[in-house]
């Protein structure tokens, strides 16, 4: 297995030991001292390579099938440690332990947006996990995942788990759906909402009306984190998609085509209104340099009124308001609108569990994602992460009621199963979020700026996995 | 076997092993790395050769533009305010008094502290409610509080100058290490036939010096095209575009982005600056050395 | 001996002001390791009472053997570069051939060439060799990252060392390595500390290349492990995290503490001279 490591090492060292050697023979006390550093260096280099080597997987089969000795390793970016992740963990490996007793779950975590660089070298390097959380259908492109097409648990999958169009690829399933995702709102204090006599607004002239009577109180009336800079690139999209989608169900495909620029007319407006709350003072002075916990921080305080976020915000807002010890207050939602009122929410799964291609351990993978998705251990974690179910026989019940109102913007409203970007290069959506944390930041808009993200749409288009369904 | 041939086969068993190691893990990868510079690539799957379309696209995006002038801004920085702060630094550091070595320290300190802890410091004093617009106000400057990360004009100046609470000491230490290498009876000599202050500077220090100073220089001006930690902690190139590095550009491309070949591409125009810079650079401060 | 001159008053003034400025973000991030959560965000508030939490929180398990595995890759990295790097900075500086040139010029690239687009390929290498997920690669890499600076470190001292101290020697091949080791390699001791010095807490900071190699947490080194706490503890949280960042900085300071009177003194002056 390590010969090549060995062999390296060995080369290296006949060199060092050839010239230790050499001055062995023309004298004494040399030998000693290069030699001595010799001896350090291949100390230090040899003594970890024995024994470190459990990259990929590794099954020493022994005995029956389900009492074999082996390591699977599972990867995934949030399994941090609040309360519910750690508890998912444990259910997984006690689940586990009934199947395969024998059996080691090896944990890939590697916090935060870092995973995906990782894995994708992983992947190219053929050392990835057997089982992996991922975000991008590229894998599934490459050929990294397995088709999980005919897995058990397809048949139980939701009509919206059937939609997503981050698990499947050329009519092939390569994922199982995780927690349901709304692509993110507005979340706002619905007591200070109550107290300034302000209704959820409808329109964007409300919305700024309601920002304006925030401000007249003295409060914030919007947290942002853009030091996190997903969290611009929710705010942007979300907007963009409730001026856009409903008047045209088309246009992420007129984007993608270019029928539709990027600085058309629609996109500009959305600027425009972000330009306008800057120059009114509607977003917290740093805006651009907290991360998202900290502006969490700053809306559970009940300094500021509204912040924009994914599902996971009630409860992470609870858990705020506990640690900071502030005041209680009951947590409201309400979508992104147009001038005229109109609006679309995304819904789908944000990651997708998939199996590697490549992996030996087939079955046990197959096992451990199906352990996963069980509904004893799916429930609890959902609950924890604000996401809806996408199987029919999970069910959660939230503690906090401003998940009915979420769920009533679901079902009331446009909603469909994927977001803007899906129609864009990534690099072009990140090209448009910079001008957006330009303007943020109070530079004028300057619609010639959105040029970079045509250029870069231009030169990337290949990379777009259109949604499929 | 003559002499001459047999010393010249042990110099090279003295070369190989490090030039072993460098060319399997530095320079393989780095090749490698070209092929994909030509590539539509992602980083998984097939790459498809596109020829010079990435290298036509660097001149058009903004990211890699801005991020090359800021680095340009930067390397001029270091190498017109930096290094002769650090030479200075040096000079006075060598001196003799009582809390010398207080002030050795305080100097080098910051170059051992890591960009990771540097950024979790410096991102707390620096935030609007933080130390330094906190310390503004007590002197009655509230009129200058900024955000001072998280705006187009003082974002980049900020990291700027966060480099230098670092650099200046890292320099000033080749400097130090080199002033003391100067035999001390040249400047007996030198002081015996009437030379003086800034004269012994001139005709002795820095000529001595050479050799740290083309370190020091050469060291600057590729740590500036190269930075890449700060910007990348602190403000991940924004507001907008405004606090990009050249560097920062290309490994987001890589990793935001997931344009790999594009990525490489930028790498490569990255190291050509790079190189181009030290080559005039160094060939200035060689002809230098020889004229003093 | 040393016969440098002496500071004015005024000068010694105006460095300890300066020295106080670079001083502050160390001395703000030990307060805040011991700021109450009821004052930490109070920038201008001092610590009335030492609050040992955060360093509770802290010194865990991971700290430990994070703390472990920089030790080894750091003094691996160190000494693998040194060894090798001294050898071939002396000859470079030494010899004249084209061969030599053209490896001095060779090295000297790598200090030009950005690492960044050499990721993907040096993983699919490290999975080849067998050393993915292992702290060997960690020290081939920090040399091979190293070895152009430290060579040109050592060929820059070598051309301060006079020639006739190697012709005097009798030289025969066998010879010269240990004319090397003996005679030229203490006299690059000075190289050997700048190098230390400049580029110990290279090894002991960074954050990447760990990040990327390594998947165990068994065999994670410090920086990534602070990173993870901090991402843990969320950054509304931020106590503990200058707590392990202070326990992450302390080795080094305190080599620094002890060496520098040594290195850049005692070594510099003596082995030159010597």
């Amino acid at each position: 297995m390590k010969k090549r490591a060995i062999l390296l090492l060995a080369a290296i060292l006949i060199v060092a030991a050839a010239l230790a050697g050499c001055s062995g023979n023309s004298g004494g006390n040399t030998g000693g001292n290069s030699g001595g550093n010799t001896g350090e260096t291949g100390g230090a280099a040899g003594g970890d390579s024995s024994g470190t080597n459990n990259a990929g997987a590794t099954s020493e089969g022994e005995g029956g099938a389900n009492d074999k000795t082996f390591t699977i390793r599972a990867g995934a970016w949030f399994i941090d440690e609040r309360g519910h992740q750690v508890a998912f963990k444990k259910a997984v490996e006690d689940g586990y332990k009934k199947l395969y007793p024998n059996a080691t779950i090896q944990w890939d975590i590697t916090l935060g947006a870092t995973y995906f660089d990782k894995l994708k070298a992983q992947f190219a390097s053929d050392t990835a996990p057997d089982v992996t959380f991922y975000q991008s259908l590229d894998y599934a492109k490459a050929g990294n995942l397995m088709d999980l097409s005919g897995e058990p648990w397809v048949s139980r999958m939701n009509e919206a788990a059937k939609k997503d169009p981050s698990l499947s690829y050329e009519g092939k399933l390569y994922g199982a759906p995780g927690a349901g995702n709304i692509g993110g709102g507005i979340w706002y204090n619905k007591d200070l909402f109550d107290k300034l006599g302000i209704q959820p607004p409808k329109t964007v002239q409300e919305f700024l009306d309601a920002c304006e009577k925030i401000k007249a109180d003295g409060k914030t009336p919007i947290a942002l984190g853009f030091k996190d800079l997903w969290t611009a690139n929710m705010f942007l999209m979300n907007w963009l998609q409730s001026y856009t989608f409903p008047t045209d169900a088309e246009y992420g495909m007129k984007l993608y085509d270019g029928t539709v620029s990027f600085d058309d007319a629609v996109i500009q407006k959305v600027y425009q209104n972000v330009e306008t709350m800057k120059s009114k003072g509607y977003f917290n002075k740093n805006a651009l340099s907290i991360d998202w916990p900290q502006s969490a921080q700053l809306f559970a305080s009940g300094d500021a009124a509204m912040i924009v976020q994914g599902p996971w915000m009630p409860s992470a807002n609870a858990e705020n308001i506990d640690k900071g010890g502030y005041d209680k207050f009951q947590i409201g939602f309400f979508p992104f609108m147009d001038e005229g009122g109109k609006s679309s929410m995304t819904f789908a799964s944000g990651t997708g569990l998939g199996i590697n291609a490549k992996t030996k351990l087939v079955q046990e993978s197959k096992d451990l994602v199906a352990l996963m998705l069980s509904p004893e251990v799916m429930a609890p974690w959902l609950e924890g992460e604000g996401g809806l179910p996408m199987f029919t026989d999970v069910n959660v019940k939230f503690a906090d009621p401003v998940m009915d109102t979420v769920k009533q913007y679901l079902d009331g409203g446009l909603t469909l199963p994927y977001g803007l970007t899906a129609f864009m290069a990534t690099s072009s959506a990140n090209a448009m979020v910079d001008v957006l944390t330009k303007v943020v930041s109070g530079v004028k808009f300057n619609p010639a700026d959105l040029k970079a993200a045509q250029d870069a749409m231009t030169k990337d288009k290949a990379t777009i996995v259109l949604p499929q369904t | 076997m003559n002499l001459n041939r047999k010393q010249f086969m042990v110099s090279i068993l003295f070369l190989i092993p490090a030039a072993a190691i460098f060319i399997l893990f530095f320079y393989v990868p780095f090749l490698q790395s070209i092929y994909y510079s030509f590539t539509d690539w992602n980083g998984v799957g097939k790459p498809k050769f596109i020829g010079w379309a990435n290298y036509a696209h660097i001149w058009k995006d903004p990211h890699m533009t801005d991020g090359l002038w800021n680095s340009l801004k930067m390397a001029a920085f270091g190498l017109v305010v930096q290094n002769p702060l650090a030479l200075l630094a040096a000079v006075l550091l060598n001196r003799q008094f009582r809390t010398r070595s207080f002030i050795r320290t305080a100097f080098y300190l910051p170059v051992i502290i890591s960009l990771v802890v540097a950024s979790v410091v410096w991102g707390q004093m620096l935030q609007y409610d933080g130390f330094i617009n906190e310390v503004m106000i007590r002197i009655g400057l509230e009129s200058i509080t900024e955000d001072w990360l998280g705006n187009v004009w003082t974002s980049f100046p900020a990291i700027i100058l966060l480099t230098q609470w670092q650099a200046i000491g890292y320099c000033a230490i080749i400097y130090l290490a080199g002033l003391q290498a100067i035999p001390q009876d040249m400047y007996e000599a030198a002081e015996i036939e009437g030379a003086r202050g800034w004269s012994l500077f001139r005709f002795i220090t820095l000529p001595m010096l050479m050799p740290a100073v083309t370190i020091v220089l050469f060291l600057t001006v590729v740590g500036s095209l190269k930075l890449f930690d700060l910007p990348y902690i602190l403000t991940n190139g924004g507001p907008g575009t405004s606090s990009y590095t050249l560097f920062l550009a290309v490994y987001n491309a890589a990793f935001k982005d997931n344009n790999y070949g594009y990525a490489t591409a930028g790498g490569i125009v990255l190291a050509i600056f790079i190189v181009i810079v030290s080559i005039v650079q160094l060939s200035a401060t060689r002809r230098k050395e020889v004229e003093l | 001996m040393n016969g440098s001159k002496r500071a004015s008053f005024g000068t010694e003034v105006a460095l300890l002001f300066v020295s106080l400025l670079f001083l502050l973000p160390v001395l703000y991030l030990v307060i805040m390791s011991f700021k109450e959560p009821r004052i930490f965000y109070k920038p201008l508030q001092l610590p009335d009472r030492l609050y040992l939490d955060y360093y509770k929180q802290a010194l865990g398990v991971e700290f430990f053997r994070s703390l472990f595995n920089s030790l080894l890759v750091t003094v691996g990295g160190l000494a693998l570069t040194i060894f090798v790097a001294s050898m071939a900075g002396y000859v470079l500086a030494r010899r004249k051939e084209r061969t030599f040139q053209f490896f001095f010029y060779l090295f000297m690239s790598g200090m030009v060439i950005p690492t960044v687009g050499s990721l993907i390929p040096l993983f699919k290498l490290a999975t080849f060799l067998h050393l993915i997920n292992t702290r060997t690669l960690l020290v081939f890499l920090y040399t091979a990252g190293f070895i152009p600076f430290a060579s040109f470190l050592y060929s820059a001292f070598t051309k301060s060392i006079p020639r006739e101290l190697e012709e005097s020697a009798n030289i025969d091949g066998c010879g010269s390595l240990r004319m090397f080791w003996v005679i030229i390699f203490p006299l690059l001791l000075p190289a050997t500390g700048t190098f230390i010095l400049t580029n110990v807490y290279g090894i002991w900071n960074d954050f990447l290349t760990p990040l990327i190699f390594l998947n165990s947490p068994e065999k994670m080194t410090l920086m990534p492990t602070i990173v993870q706490f901090m991402f843990n503890k969320q950054s509304i949280n931020f106590g503990p995290v200058f707590a392990i960042s202070v326990l992450a900085m302390l080795p080094l300071l305190l080599l620094f503490v002890l060496t520098q009177k040594h290195m850049l003194r005692g070594l510099v002056m003596g082995s030159v001279k010597g």
